[in-house]
């Protein structure tokens, strides 16, 4: 690269385009410095090491090097694929849900009823709460001897649950499948809270979105008679479109990641290993803090986390390959 | 390798020090004076306890010149994680809190530790007739084998096992004494169902350690095989403790399984009649206890099995780490030889209602006196000689939750499995993780 | 068709019902952290305390060193708020308005980083801190968080907002662009700065698990360690249990009532545009 200290004396305006260019891209990094430094030391050069250490046998210290080993064990460890499967689940169980009831509070507040402003803060409130006071709340509601959700059942003479340390599946519960069918009464509980914690960020998103759609055209396919469904079928959510891509993409890689929540509630308060009862809380995120705190197979647990890494990775660059274009951040 | 070597060079120092030391002949010798090292000692003692640890400790310190500097980290599994990221940063604390003989041998396994046997044989150390003074229990249980040697690697702190607690209103009311084998439990169970309608006959976790453990090894059976390779659990001995208990949930349904510790407080309000837990809980169903509770909390030892009485003995040692320097390893250990005074013992046994790991405190008067307030160290003392510790496999913490598993899986209330199909099937786990690679 | 004062109630309806389900767990915190401990460990529970027991929350205030905890916080929150806010405002504006050779790579490799599990990164960082001596530190709690790309984005995408026009004038005027950033495009994005800063603090004051590995003494803990170790202090007395959640939760609530026009509405309109 030729220097280009030689005209950085003279005037901005008299440096040919090219050099003010090359000025500026210097500047630009020099911005852009102090941030990637920090995203560098405490991101990416762990995410390397953690690769690195999934290439070796490294228990409580590192053994030998071992190759990918860790990743073919991975896919035929049985316990694995099931939190693979647990994962998926949560997704699917959540994101849907979660915009589903989110979209829908937000046409609500914006029918333009009075006090939106005190519900739509009301609805995000739980957004704001710490996940460990929030599991231990409703570790307390859900507990099966004195919790409030068991009382519910009662007053409507419903039969009492185990929730949190039911590890049977829903639909077995419901007489319709096998006991081992996922979601557990337990992972169930753990969703509906998840649900309780973000429908509040997808209402206020949404009606941002709704706030942005220039109020002509509403007006306008009013005028030509649209009203309520096929308004908001043929006008209103095709509009929204990029608020939708937005949220499902935010959402989705933050419920394949999660782990707080689910670590809490799943058993893991006091520094247990969580997924409780019998695994069947335990996605991929705690997969991972098992192997890695609880059974100290450090190199094994990298393996896992790189893998999770990957995935969410490619469901990234799919989604924006084919749809993120509308996603502003993404360029 | 590594450890070989630091332990040769350390006795190599030891001997030296002895040869300053003049006239002692062997490693015994007049101690140097104190370095005033600062020693960092991470603990998982919460609560109560920790506050008392805390003033002990404080003591230590206004009268020492080494300074322990103590660091609460949480449950016993947050210290344990805090350890095990110490050791990969290579940097752990000077001194810890170890849970048990297996997370000693974890430890060491990871060349993180310096065995307290060098210190012990040191001019700061014990003769051997001091020594004895120790419940033989508690040192066996911190002794692992290191270079084809038994050492003393841990040193005993606080030592507790499981007790049966019961409430001794609800026992009067059923008309039934404290049981003293599982077989008289399980009929004390029935006939308080019978007798007291709206209590829990019995509130446990269904864990390995709290009933599964003790009854395995009071049926004659054992956990791993002796020399630690496989699974032992899966035998008579293992299926007939994990069917006692199905029984209880499912067939008599006179027990409660809860999470973790959530029966001290129904306990508390006097609507459970029997629970396992450790010796050490009574402090914190005492604090759950409504001002005006018209019961005491009843202790007893965990019943006999058909073979013999058997209870794990719980608690925890403390550790040196061999990557701080050599004053302050020396600093480590002066505290835990100043806590293991008389004094410090007793005191620690009063606040904290673990056993006193000298047998002498049992002849001290202000001990005694106090003893009566605390009947779970009475308890715990007298089934000391039952008492077996936790199996010292560096996997355990791996095998735990199998084995765990399998206990949950076989007292599901409906579709249980049965106890032979999950403890094979946790059998055939463990031996997986056994066999290492 | 219904009428428009039946459709009203009903929409009414279903706001408050909504409402009443979100806000339950909170009413249900408080209100058991007001019972004795014998009256929350009840079945069925009663849904208001026959006794206000207020006497709960000293309780738990003098088991744990709540105010020091309040205070590290704090120290850790708006820390991190501060330096995020300078690394983001930088790296966004030159995201937005400069010329970048390779913007595509380091677009790349910031959403990677969004995308990398916590847990597998956690011991790598620990090393980093053990090395830098930063254990048991403030620095330990708050550099790593220095830098976010979420707020990144988020400013660009305001910083996008402010007028091209205004650019060129100022470039004509021979501003240098960090001072037109500073006075112009600053001022300008004040609302989705506020947005960046509230959100940041939410989650600094809310983590948990970084801060727990990372400090030993009670002198460096933040209130959400401080509220786990009070779970194991007070074990299951759930009335003292509830008392320290709500006193953990109640700081954030005051911050988000003050700001939270900022924060609602900003939130989306930076975040996309629609």
């Amino acid at each position: 690269m030729p220097a280009v200290g030689v005209t950085t004396r003279a005037p901005a305006r008299l440096l040919t385009r090219r050099q003010r260019h090359r000025r500026e891209a210097l500047l630009a990094y020099l911005f852009l410095l102090p941030a990637l430094v920090v995203l560098g030391a405490f991101h990416l050069f762990p995410a390397f090491y953690s690769f690195y250490m999934s290439l070796y046998k490294w228990e409580i210290i590192q053994e030998r090097f071992v190759g990918l080993r860790n990743y073919v064990r991975l896919a035929g460890d049985p316990e694995f694929l099931r939190s693979l499967g647990l994962t998926l689940v949560y997704v699917v169980a959540t994101v849907p849900v979660e915009m589903a009831i989110g979209l829908a509070l937000a046409l609500l507040l914006f029918q333009g009823l009075r006090a939106r402003g005190f519900f739509r803060l009301l609805y995000f409130m739980p957004n704001i709460t710490s996940l460990v006071a929030a599991g231990m709340v409703w570790g307390w509601i859900f507990n099966k001897d004195f919790g409030f959700a068991n009382a519910a059942l009662e007053a409507l003479h419903l039969p009492q649950q185990r929730w949190l340390l039911e590890p049977r599946g829903v639909l077995n519960l419901l007489g319709l499948g096998p006991s081992d069918s996922a979601p557990s009464e337990a992972l169930l509980a753990i969703i509906l809270v998840t649900i309780w914690f973000f429908l509040g960020f997808h209402t206020v998103v949404y009606l941002s979105g709704l706030t942005a759609i220039p109020a002509e055209m509403l007006e306008a396919a009013r005028m030509d008679g649209a009203g309520g469904w096929r308004l908001f079928r043929h006008i209103t959510f095709p509009l929204l479109t990029p608020t939708t891509y937005f949220l499902v993409l935010v959402a989705t890689i933050g419920a394949m990641t999660s782990f707080n929540l689910v670590y809490i509630m799943g058993g893991g308060g006091a520094g247990g290993c969580g997924g409780q009862p019998l695994g069947t809380t335990r996605i991929v995120g705690l997969f991972v803090f098992d192997r890695f705190w609880c059974q100290t197979r450090l190199g094994y647990a990298s393996a896992a986390a790189f893998f999770l890494m990957v995935v969410v990775v490619a469901i990234t660059a799919l989604n924006v390959r084919f749809v993120g274009r509308r996603v502003q951040y993404v360029d | 390798m590594k450890l070989q070597r630091s332990i040769s060079a350390l006795v190599l120092v030891s001997v030296s020090l002895a040869a300053c030391g003049s006239e002692a002949p062997k490693a015994q010798g007049t101690p140097a004076p104190e370095e005033g090292a600062t020693v960092t000692f991470w603990h998982g003692q919460s609560g109560t306890l920790g506050t008392e640890l805390q003033k002990i400790i404080d003591k230590f310190n206004s009268t020492h010149r080494t300074q322990v500097k103590a660091e609460f980290k949480g449950s016993y599994a947050q210290l344990y994680q805090a350890v095990v990221a110490s050791i990969q940063a290579g940097s752990p604390p000077d001194m810890a809190q170890v849970p048990g003989p297996n997370t000693t041998a974890l430890y060491l396994k990871a060349k993180a530790l310096q065995p307290v046997q060098k210190f012990i044989d040191g001019p700061d150390g014990y003769t051997k007739d001091q020594l004895k003074d120790f419940y033989p229990a508690f040192l066996d249980d911190s002794r692992l084998v290191v270079d084809g040697k038994s050492t003393l690697v841990s040193w005993p702190l606080s030592k507790s096992m499981q007790v049966l607690y019961y409430n001794p209103k609800i026992l009067d009311q059923a008309g039934v004494t404290v049981p003293k084998t599982y077989k008289e439990l399980r009929e004390a169970l029935k006939t308080v169902k019978q007798k007291v309608p709206g209590v829990s006959p019995l509130s446990y976790t269904a864990d390995l350690y709290y009933f599964f453990l003790p009854m395995l090894r009071a049926q004659g059976g054992e956990l791993l095989t002796k020399n630690l390779d496989k699974a032992a659990f899966n035998s008579d001995a293992g299926r007939a403790a994990l069917q006692f208990q199905a029984d209880l949930v499912q067939v008599d349904k006179t027990a409660t399984i809860t999470k973790s510790f959530d029966w001290q407080n129904p306990f508390a309000q006097g609507k459970v009649a029997f629970a396992i837990s450790t010796s050490v809980s009574q402090s914190f169903i005492e604090q759950a206890m409504p001002a005006n509770a018209k019961f005491t909390v009843g202790v007893a030892p965990l019943p006999a099995g058909d073979k013999k009485a058997n209870n794990t003995l719980f608690g925890n040692n403390l550790v040196i780490f061999n990557k701080a320097t050599a004053a302050k390893q020396r600093g480590a250990w002066l505290f835990m030889k100043w806590m293991s005074d008389l004094n410090q013992v007793v005191a620690w046994s009063i606040a904290s209602s673990y056993m006193p790991v000298r047998q002498s405190a049992g002849t001290d008067p202000t001990f005694k006196e106090r003893l009566n307030k605390l009947p779970s160290v009475t308890v715990t003392l007298a089934a000391l000689k039952d008492s077996v510790g936790l199996p010292p496999s560096p996997d355990l913490e791996k095998i735990g939750p199998i084995i765990t598993d399998a206990i949950t899986k076989a007292l599901q209330p409906t579709n249980p499995a049965s106890p032979a199909a999950a403890l094979s099937e946790a059998e055939r786990k463990v031996n997986d993780i056994l066999k290492g690679d | 068709m219904w009428t428009r004062p039946v459709k009203r109630g009903v929409l009414y309806a279903l706001m408050v019902g909504a409402g009443a389900l979100v806000a339950f767990p909170f009413y249900w915190m408080v209100s058991s952290s007001l019972k004795s401990n014998a009256e929350a460990s009840r079945f069925p529970p009663s849904l208001f305390p026959t006794e206000l027991l207020f006497g709960n929350y000293a309780r738990a205030w003098e088991a744990t060193p709540f105010l020091r905890y309040f205070i590290n916080s704090a120290i850790m929150s708006i820390g991190t708020v501060v330096l995020e806010l300078a690394t983001a405002t930088l790296a966004a504006y030159a995201l937005a308005r400069m010329r970048v050779p390779g913007r595509r790579w380091i677009f790349g490799i910031m959403l990677a980083t969004l995308m990398i599990p916590p847990e597998a990164i956690l011991i790598p960082n620990f090393i980093i801190i053990k090395t830098l001596q930063w254990y048991d530190t403030y620095w330990a709690l708050i550099i790593p968080f220095a830098a976010s790309v979420f707020a990144i984005f988020l400013l660009r995408q305001t910083f996008l907002n402010v007028p091209h026009e205004l650019y060129e004038s100022a470039v004509l005027d021979g501003c240098s662009h960090l001072r037109y950033l500073w006075q112009i495009v600053v001022p300008l994005s004040r609302s989705g700065l506020a947005v960046v800063a509230l959100l940041t603090f939410i989650r600094t004051w809310n983590a948990f698990q970084w801060p727990l590995i990372v400090t030993g003494s009670k002198d460096m803990r933040p209130i959400q360690v401080g509220l786990l170790i009070f779970q194991s202090d007070v074990s299951t007395n759930y009335n003292l249990l509830m008392a320290g959640s709500a006193m953990a939760v109640l700081p954030l609530i005051l911050v988000f009532f003050v700001a939270q026009r900022q924060l609602v509405q900003g939130i989306a309109r930076t975040g996309l545009r629609g």
